[in-house]
């Protein structure tokens, strides 16, 4: 895939998408999906109650579940495999697809953003 | 590229003395040829396969080498160096796409013109950065007669713990696990969670921790005493929730699946002393819903990578990161060589044109705090001292903490927004916020005041 092609830089890091210019469109790479949230109040003006926590993971579940049916055909389209049964209270899921699925997915209103499903790891203490 | 971009500045004083025939030595960077394929990570198993893939590459590039070479090598007789001509060699095994070159301030410029060549560089002398000297003694010293770590002595802690030692506030530490049976730990872990590198959540009793990094951090956030009465823990009575995200090869769905845990066990601070393999700006909206829709209050480290570098996701524009501070022999504190700091230009994104990292910095260099039973020399250890900025993130963790207790209506946004306002910058508030010290060293005791 030429570099002019790469995916919207508001949803793919630019470095994200460098990398995916070096691959196939066929070749299968692991990402997460953060899915597009809908009405999701800005709640950080308080500090939040065991019940009015409950309310924010169901509320994000919800919106989450449904933009997630919306990007179902694109998973399917793609040999996509989703790596977690539903999203989690991140709105994210986790994804095994095909390079051209992620351009799909970047393209898709119901997507907020994709990361590359990179490694982590401590900031080492020096000694 | 013109050719002046490409011969180094430092020629100027590595020249100074030297007449026009005068050769000096250079290293010569030039185009390597293009390697198809995806650019590789740093995992164990990719080893055998980066191996191979370098060695061709270093075939590949030893072709435009020798070209560069050549033509060089034309130019200097055409000026007129025939009977001694100018050396070259390859540094090493041809591995990165350098070579080691003769030059003179004559044959300079005919060097940099080649189309191939990126950059030329003067052989200049390298100095090791000298370690400072670590006087364990006196900081033990001064340790024991304080009853208090140094971090906590800086911060002031005691005063705060007049009001508050962090009752009822949920940590959640993403680390390599935790020895939860630490005599200082006791009664501090209120879970504890495997998540490994598939992303399960696998229940572990006894809570154990792979390497000693996630108990020196939970140590520093809510640890109590050591035996001889020495406070190591910022928040002695806050509760700690810590997922193992960093034990075994894992990635970044590991860690969302830590966070999602974290929220599922009600925290309100995230303490996260680890870092990405690569920039991630697209990080700000997880810290984004953790902020905005949870509440939760996301305390990063910045990296130790030296200052003009930064660490994701502690450099997404809304992370609340955190670089180190160490004691200086004068007295007061600086900010640490290690730790990073960096002005982020967005060009393209006039809401965060500009970020500047850290955005607070606090005590990070021998820091005193809590490790799984160690076999020594001397003997079994189960306290150290470690560096980092690893360890300055849980003071902060630790200081949030505390003024959340002290306020339980405040927000995690009046948090943060206090502790950025109250920290001192030594040179003055007009430098606030520098990618050195950010907005300063906090000052947990004035954050309490301004929030009350």
């Amino acid at each position: 895939m030429p570099k002019h092609d790469a995916p919207n830089s508001n949803k793919i890091s630019l470095e994200f998408a460098t990398r995916l210019t070096n691959l196939e469109p066929q070749q299968k790479v692991r990402v997460i999906v953060l899915l597009q949230l809908k009405n999701a109040e800005n709640l950080n003006h308080k500090r939040q109650t065991r019940t009015e926590r409950q309310a924010a993971i169901k509320a994000i579940q919800e919106s989450a579940k449904q933009a997630l049916e919306n990007i179902s055909d694109i998973i399917y389209t793609f040999d996509g495999q989703q790596l977690r049964e539903s999203p989690d209270l991140l709105g994210s899921i986790p994804i095994e697809i095909k390079v051209a699925g992620v351009n799909a997915l970047a393209a898709s209103e119901a997507v907020k953003a994709v990361m590359e499903d990179q490694s982590i790891y401590p900031v080492p203490d020096l000694i | 590229m013109s050719t002046n971009t490409k011969i180094s500045p430092a020629f100027e004083p590595f020249l100074a003395d030297s007449g026009e025939d005068d050769k000096r030595d250079a290293i010569v960077i030039y185009q390597p040829p293009p390697i198809e394929g995806l650019p590789l990570r740093g995992r164990l198993r990719e080893l055998k396969r980066r191996l191979n893939e370098v060695k061709d590459k270093a075939k590949l590039q030893a072709a435009v080498e020798q070209k560069v070479i050549a033509n060089y090598q034309e130019a200097s007789r055409d000026l007129g160096y025939t009977k001694q001509p100018l050396k070259t060699s390859t540094i090493g095994k041809g591995i990165l796409p350098i070579a080691n070159v003769e030059v003179t301030r004559k044959t300079l410029e005919a060097l940099a013109s080649q189309p191939d060549v990126i950059a030329v560089l003067p052989n200049q002398k390298i100095h090791l950065i000298q370690p400072q000297k670590v006087e364990y003694s006196e900081l033990i010293e001064q340790r024991n007669k304080d009853n208090l770590t140094w971090g906590l002595k800086q911060l002031e802690i005691p005063q705060l713990w007049q009001k508050t030692k962090g009752q009822d506030i949920n940590i959640a530490v993403l680390d390599t696990g935790v020895y939860a049976a630490h005599s200082a730990l006791k009664d501090r872990v209120g879970d504890f969670i495997v998540i490994d590198p598939l992303g399960r959540r696998i229940n572990s009793d006894p809570h154990f921790d792979c390497g000693q990094h996630g108990t020196h951090v939970c140590g520093t956030i809510a640890g109590g005493q050591t035996p001889e009465g020495i406070s190591i823990g910022v928040a002695p009575q806050a509760n700690l929730f810590v997922a193992g995200v960093l034990i075994g090869d894992t990635t970044l769905q590991t860690l969302m699946e830590g966070i999602s845990w974290a929220i599922e066990k009600g925290v309100d601070i995230i303490n996260m002393s680890l870092g990405l393999n690569y920039y991630e700006p697209l990080f700000a909206v997880v810290l984004e819903i953790l902020l905005n829709q949870y509440g939760i209050l996301p305390v990063v480290a910045i990296g130790n990578e030296n200052h003009g570098n930064s660490s994701s996701p502690g450099n997404a524009y809304n992370a609340f990161s955190v670089g180190a501070v160490e004691q200086i022999e004068t007295g007061g504190v600086d900010v640490t060589f290690f730790s990073s700091g960096a002005s982020l230009v967005f060009p393209d994104n006039p809401e965060n044109y500009l970020v500047i990292k850290p955005d607070v910095v606090a005590p990070g260099v021998q820091v005193y705090s809590s490790i799984p039973p160690t076999r020594g020399p001397d003997g079994t250890y189960e306290y150290n001292f470690m560096d980092g900025t690893s360890m300055a993130t849980p003071h902060v963790a630790g200081v949030a903490a505390l003024l959340m207790a002290a306020n339980p209506t405040a927000p995690a946004t009046d948090i943060i927004e206090a502790l950025k306002r109250t920290a001192i910058h030594p040179d003055g508030e007009h430098l606030r916020p520098c990618n050195r010290w950010g907005y300063g060293l906090i000052q947990p005791v004035k954050a309490l005041e301004a929030l009350t």
